[in-house]
């Protein structure tokens, strides 16, 4: 299956934009909470499937003797399994970037975690760990999830709405504190 | 000095008031345990996330003291070692770094408990020993240049993306 995804791997630059109208097949207009929801959905399963130990393809080289000894490494209680998880701070801050349409984007607005991902992902100057992606059975688990409500034109509950707004707070909090 | 986080009250404020929206005021919890988490955890890898940088290297004199401590079999903490700044020698200050959720003010104080020192860390010939609780010591060695209650921005916005996330899960329960 065509990936239902365009991904952009560069190190200034970690996204995945997924197109919602291809996944479910439909013109269907889909609702902020709905993108909100799927993209959040999205960045769980890949972060879970990565801090499980599991590539996204391929297999990931273990962590060597050196790294294993680091101060780093026993100072946040790592052990031998690999899941690119030493403060979490990569994982932690894979966050949808865009959403409008029939489009979500999920990556990184921090530089240095981009560089990081990038990093993992390709090899760059680390052992070449691929994370950063949807495999086709993860897709058809989210379209699973998701295909009842794809096509559901009703307007949003006042509860989504306060809920909408609360992600709008966040985003206010992260520009009063600096850290957008 | 502060043995207190304070750079994160309106953080917890504003989380605070946006989890009672979404009805998770649990979630609360998390973020104060993975705030003290960071903060010890950070400090033992020998790095201030007050300063963003490396802490404040140690004295010859006192790596000497630490040799000697380390060589008479005396107690030390997770990951002590004579020569490494990571605020580390016996471990009770660090294991007293606590959190506490305080749900009626929108708080989570993340603080150095006031607690006893069990064991006596060395003291100078002549002197007595000074029985500081926790507390103090953490407010010396910040006084002293060495500062690490309080939480950088990546910190700030790991929190932030919990409760992201926490809220899109709650949009996501609302779909018939």
């Amino acid at each position: 299956m065509a990936k239902p995804y365009k991904d952009v791997i560069k190190e200034s630059e970690m996204a995945l934009e997924i197109d919602l109208a291809k996944i479910f097949g439909t013109k269907a207009r889909f609702t902020e909470e709905f993108r909100q929801a799927f993209a959040n959905s999205a960045i769980q399963t890949i972060v879970e499937r990565t801090q499980e130990g599991r590539p996204l393809f391929g297999n990931w080289r273990k962590y060597s003797e050196s790294y294993k000894e680091s101060l780093p490494f026993q100072a946040f209680g790592k052990d031998d399994q690999v899941n690119l998880t030493l403060t979490g701070d990569m994982l932690g801050t894979l966050s949808v970037l865009e959403s409008s349409g029939s489009k979500v984007v999920i990556g990184w607005d921090d530089p240095t975690q981009t560089a990081k991902a990038f990093n993992h992902h390709t090899g760059d100057t680390v052992p070449k760990r691929p994370f950063f992606g949807l495999q086709n059975q993860e897709i058809n688990e989210l379209k699973s999830q998701f295909k009842d409500e794809a096509q559901s034109l009703e307007p949003r509950t006042r509860r989504v709405g306060d809920l909408l707004r609360a992600l709008e707070t966040i985003d206010q909090l992260e520009q009063e504190e600096g850290i957008f | 000095m502060s043995a207190k986080v304070k750079n994160l009250d309106r953080v917890f404020r504003k989380l605070s008031s946006v989890l009672e929206v979404a009805n998770r005021k649990d979630v609360l919890t998390n973020l104060g345990q993975f705030a003290r988490d960071r903060i010890v955890n950070t400090t033992k890898s020998g790095k201030s996330l007050v300063t963003g940088s490396k802490i404040l290297g140690l004295k010859n004199l006192t790596i000497k003291i630490r040799k000697w401590w380390k060589e008479k079999g005396k107690p030390v903490g997770r990951l002590f070692s004579p020569k490494r700044s990571n605020l580390t020698m016996t471990g009770q200050m660090l294991d007293a770094v606590q959190f506490k959720v305080i749900e009626s003010e929108k708080k989570v104080n993340i603080f150095v408990a006031p607690t006893s020192r069990p064991i006596e860390g060395p003291t100078l010939r002549g002197q007595r020993p000074e029985r500081l609780t926790n507390e103090q010591v953490a407010r010396r060695v910040a006084r002293d240049g060495r500062p690490f209650m309080g939480m950088d921005d990546l910190g700030k916005r790991r929190m932030i993306e919990q409760v992201r996330r926490v809220v899109r899960e709650e949009i996501k329960k609302q779909f018939k």
